[in-house]
């Protein structure tokens, strides 16, 4: 009998446990996290400020999901698709279309207060977070590019520091000449990756869309010259036969072999080049990106960071969002990896401005200057995937020589248009 | 038919055991294929709203694709690997079967590719057909047999065929594997006749050894036919199909995971792709069969 009593004592206790375990699940609140490629580089700096997170809000934890960028889209979609879609998600301004098209984006209209939204930088909150006239994320860091030059390579070729170009404009001469009395390459641009001829049409100040955004306009004289300006780069050799179909990741091999003499990416290639290969970064100067001599415009790239439709705890994963985005964490951030804050007033910090004489302070000043005249390249809500293969097919005709740039434009306009009007 | 108490619990016995594996055939195998068929009749995004039933719509689309016909061309194309790797494989097996010193090690010499991911092999050969700065170039350009770099991976009229030797490469070992497996399966005895006969070893080797290899030709041809029609890695790490290099998976794969996400019509290629192998395999084994009569 005594026995049967322990076995009814053992259950009871058991079933206390059980459901004192269930109400403190209960309690505890869990924001995901989606990010991409951040850990374990930035683990110092996410954890503590996760942990402060918390401690504001006893029973919240943020469970960090971060991801490689390659396939990151199609993880995230695999995830939606799961239903079970993390609560905060880092996404770009390029991917947000697809997601907020597929409703599985909350609007932040009534989530985020207005006076939040008002301290980041309008033309990035319209540019980059918007999806059919609704906010759908808040802009996170925002990143710029610079130009690393290896003076090794210029030395060689018999020129110095005035000779680097600041302008695409001065390029050709330099390339030639390098190329000529080098062998090695100047410049290589990337022509057939996510319509990167789209890209260059963009920040020469070329309006791709009407009004409406329903029809392209971009066949007109200088986007012909623009064109014909990459096309006659890499048919005069003066960039690697490659460069037609390569993708971003070959310029920075090649700058760290010691064959390329310019190659224009974000500062944080900088650590890379001085780990991988710390001749080359010795013999590095940084200077401001070019651009065209008529239009000094700059691309910026931007991070958000958005909330899943189906997220349990919308208010709260949206004053996450906040927190990670707000001046003061996004200026510790720029702290620790050279990327520009999307708060006005963190990026009118003296950190950007009084810098040291370094390839990364010099980055940063130039970087942080570049924004103010920087532009985010968009894509049609709608397609876009068609339209940048669209975009990418024709480029490569016309490196190849099937089809004349005149050509190219046209049939890059014409075949826009039609795809727009499906 | 009646069966004894036994004999019922034998049976029952034996489709226990085939039930995990009918249960991971089930979920992994005959699941996503009946899925696949009926997407196929949808217009269908993952999430999109706007899915719906479109019968044989995607069919008739794809008939009027020319992206589609050319990369089910670029696949057939690609059947130029088969034969070059029966030959060459059959050529290492035949080299590494007898027994002679260190033959173990070129054995697994030979394997290696085939255990190496395709990543690193992209990015080797890569670097070996590199237009400007590669090896293969160079030597050649030392060697003086070419005046000018070739264009090995960024001309549209070579990238496709250069592709191809790394297929070629990679695979070589796998197929010699099979070889050597069918050559010990030959009896010695008929070898030992053909000795006595006087053969020479190119006799012994057209009339023995290739007769008798008939039936690993025919695997050998059906799996690297197979292969070479769903050929998707070597494109996407070298070429990401540009330069008319899309085949029919890569092609797949681009409008159903990548860009607008079309799985309705991706689907419905696949299930193209699926009659194709079918129809092709069909026909191969039997023309296979018919010649080994021969």
């Amino acid at each position: 009998m005594a026995h049967r009593n322990n076995k009814l004592v053992i259950f009871v206790i058991s079933l206390i446990l059980l459901f004192a375990t269930i109400q403190l699940q209960a309690q505890n609140i869990e924001i995901s996290f989606f990010t991409m490629q951040l850990r374990p580089t930035f683990d110092d700096y996410f954890l503590p400020l996760f942990e402060e997170f918390e401690k504001a809000h006893p029973g919240v934890k943020i469970k960090w999901l971060d991801h490689p960028a390659t396939n990151y889209e199609t993880k995230l979609l695999t995830s939606f698709m799961g239903d079970n879609p993390p609560d905060v998600v880092n996404l770009t301004p390029q991917m947000l279309p697809s997601f907020a098209s597929r409703s599985v984006l909350l609007p932040l209209e009534g989530v985020v207060p207005k006076e939040i939204i008002e301290i980041y930088y309008p033309n990035v909150v319209s540019d980059a977070c918007t999806y059919g006239g609704k906010i759908y994320a808040l802009p996170w860091y925002l990143a710029g590019a610079v130009a690393m030059v290896n003076m090794n390579i210029f030395k060689e070729a018999g020129m110095t520091e005035k000779d680097i170009p600041a302008t695409y404009d001065e390029l050709v001469d330099v390339a030639k000449v390098i190329h000529e009395k080098t062998d090695k390459f100047a410049f290589f641009p990337i022509y057939t990756e996510a319509a990167s001829m789209h890209g260059m049409l963009f920040v020469r100040g070329i309006p791709i869309l009407d009004e409406t955004q329903t029809k392209a306009i971009f066949n007109v004289p200088k986007s012909v010259e623009t064109f014909k300006f990459w096309i006659d780069f890499y048919k005069n050799g003066l960039t690697p036969r490659e460069a037609l179909t390569a993708t971003h990741r070959r310029p920075i091999e090649l700058y760290k072999s010691g064959k390329l003499a310019i190659f224009h990416n974000g500062a944080q290639f900088l650590k890379l080049i001085q780990s991988d290969s710390p001749e080359v970064y010795n013999n590095t100067v940084v200077r401001p990106c070019m651009y065209w001599k008529d239009n000094e415009l700059y691309t910026i790239d931007v991070q958000n960071l958005t909330i899943a439709a189906k997220c349990k705890n919308p208010k709260l994963a949206a004053e996450f969002a906040a927190f990670v985005t707000n001046g003061e964490n996004q200026l510790k951030f720029c702290k620790i990896v050279t990327i520009v804050p999307s708060v006005i007033k963190a990026a009118e910090d003296p950190f950007f401005t009084e810098v040291e004489d370094t390839p990364l302070g010099l980055a940063r000043k130039y970087i942080a200057a570049q924004i103010k005249k920087g532009v985010v390249v968009r894509f049609p809500e709608k397609n876009s995937a068609k339209l940048i293969k669209a975009m990418d097919d024709i480029t490569e005709k016309v490196g190849l020589g099937q089809i004349t740039p005149e050509e190219g434009i046209k049939q890059a306009e014409d075949k826009w248009n039609e795809i727009l009007r499906k | 038919m009646r069966f004894s108490g036994s004999r019922l619990r034998q049976i029952f016995l034996a489709y226990l055991f085939l039930l995990p594996t009918l249960i991971i055939l089930s979920v992994f195998l005959f699941y996503p294929m009946l899925r696949a068929f009926l997407l196929s009749l949808w217009d269908y995004s993952p999430l999109s709203p706007d899915n719906k039933f479109v019968g044989l719509d995607n069919f008739i689309r794809l008939s009027k694709d020319a992206d589609f016909w050319r990369s089910l061309g670029n696949s057939f194309l690609y059947l130029i690997v088969v034969p070059i790797i029966i030959i060459l494989s059959l050529a290492l097996a035949l080299l590494v079967e007898p027994k002679i010193p260190f033959v173990n090690f070129f054995r697994a010499a030979y394997y290696m590719p085939v255990v190496t991911m395709m990543v690193v092999v992209a990015l080797v050969w890569k670097m070996i057909f590199d237009t400007d700065h590669g090896i293969l170039n160079s030597l050649l350009s030392r060697m003086s047999l070419i005046s000018e770099n070739v264009p090995w991976l960024t001309s549209p009229k070579l990238a496709l065929f250069t592709v191809m030797t790394v297929t070629i490469w990679k695979g070589l070992g796998y197929y010699m594997v099979i070889f050597i497996a069918g050559l010990r399966s030959i009896p010695h005895e008929l070898l030992e006749a053909a000795m006595i006969d006087g053969c020479k070893s190119r006799q012994t080797l057209l009339h023995v050894k290739i007769p008798m290899l008939w039936p690993s030709i025919t695997l050998v041809a059906i799996i690297s036919s197979i292969s070479a029609l769903q050929v998707f890695e070597e494109i996407y790490m070298m070429t990401q199909g540009r330069l008319g290099t899309s085949t029919l998976v890569f092609y797949i794969y681009d409008l159903g995971v990548r860009g607008e996400q079309e799985m309705g019509y991706a689907c419905a290629m696949g299930v193209a792709l699926f009659c194709i192998i079918f129809i092709f395999t069909f026909f191969n084994v039997r023309l296979m069969g018919k010649a080994h009569k021969i």
